[in-house]
C-alpha cells in the first residue's frame, strides 16, 4: 500500500513537472512568436514573384548566391538517413539555402549562431530559414499523406 | 477492459527504447499540448505542438525514475528546456 502511494506521488510529480515545463515553454514560445510576427511584416518588402516549388515564398533573408549545387550531390549520408521517401523528395526540392541551413542545424548539429557566422547573416535569419524549410517539408509530407489516403 | 498502464512504467519502458511506450506517453499528454497551443494560427500551432512533443519526450527520456535526489533537482530546477528556445 505504501509503495502504491509512493508511486502515485511520483506520478503526480512527474505530471506536474511536465505540465509546468510545457506551459512555461509555450508561454516563452508565444512571446518569441509575437516578436517574429512583427518582424515578418518586413518580408512584404521582398519582390513579388511567383511561388515556385522549393523557392522562398516570402523572399529569403539570407542574401548572396546559394551554395553550389555540387555540394549537395555529395550528400549520400543525409539521403541514407532519411528513410521516408516523401520526406526525401521534399528535402531535395528545397532551395539550396534551406538545405544548407537544415543540413548544418539538423544533421551536423551546429548551433544557429555558428551557422549564422558561417553564412554571414544574423542568427534570427537562420532561425527564420529553418522554420520556412521545416514548413515546406511538413506541407509536402502532409500533401503526400493526403493523396495516399484519397487514392 | 484492461487497466491503464502506470505512467512510471511507461517512462521506464520508453527509456529502454520502446517506441510504443513513448507514443503512448505522448498520447496521454495530448490534451495538455493542445491546451498550450490554443489561440494560435494553424501553422504556428503545428510548430508549437511539435516543439512541445519534443520537449515532453526529452523530459521523459531523461527523467531519473529511480534516483530520488536527482529527480528532486530536476523537478525544482525546471530542466534545461529554457536554453533550447530559438531567439
Amino acid at each position: 500500500m505504501g509503495i502504491c502511494l509512493q508511486d502515485e506521488l511520483r506520478e503526480r510529480r512527474l505530471i506536474a513537472y511536465i505540465s509546468k515545463s510545457a506551459y512555461c515553454y509555450a508561454k516563452r514560445w508565444r512571446q518569441s512568436w509575437r516578436k517574429r510576427a512583427q518582424r515578418e511584416v518586413l518580408q512584404l518588402n521582398a519582390p513579388i514573384r511567383e511561388v515556385v516549388e522549393g523557392s522562398d515564398e516570402f523572399g529569403s533573408l539570407i542574401p548572396g548566391a546559394p551554395a553550389a549545387e555540387e555540394e549537395y550531390l555529395v550528400t549520400a549520408p543525409i539521403e541514407q538517413t532519411i528513410s521516408d521517401v516523401a520526406l526525401l523528395v521534399a528535402y531535395q526540392k528545397l532551395s539550396p539555402t534551406h538545405r544548407k541551413v537544415l543540413k548544418d542545424l539538423v544533421f551536423d548539429l551546429r548551433t544557429q549562431r555558428d551557422v549564422a557566422d558561417r553564412l554571414g547573416v544574423t542568427q534570427q535569419s537562420v532561425s527564420f530559414a529553418k522554420r520556412q524549410a521545416l514548413r515546406h517539408l511538413r506541407r509536402a509530407v502532409r500533401a503526400k499523406g493526403r493523396s495516399d489516403r484519397d487514392s | 477492459m484492461t487497466a491503464k498502464e502506470s505512467l512510471l512504467s511507461l517512462v521506464t519502458r520508453a527509456q529502454g527504447s520502446d517506441p510504443i511506450a513513448l507514443a503512448d506517453l505522448l498520447h496521454r499528454f495530448r490534451p495538455l499540448v493542445r491546451k498550450c497551443c490554443q489561440g494560435l494560427p494553424p501553422f504556428e500551432r503545428e510548430d508549437l505542438e511539435q516543439e512541445l512533443y519534443l520537449l515532453i519526450s526529452r523530459i521523459v527520456l531523461n527523467y531519473p525514475v529511480h534516483d530520488s535526489s536527482s529527480r528532486f533537482e530536476c523537478t525544482c530546477e525546471g530542466g534545461d528546456w529554457a536554453d533550447q528556445l530559438d531567439a
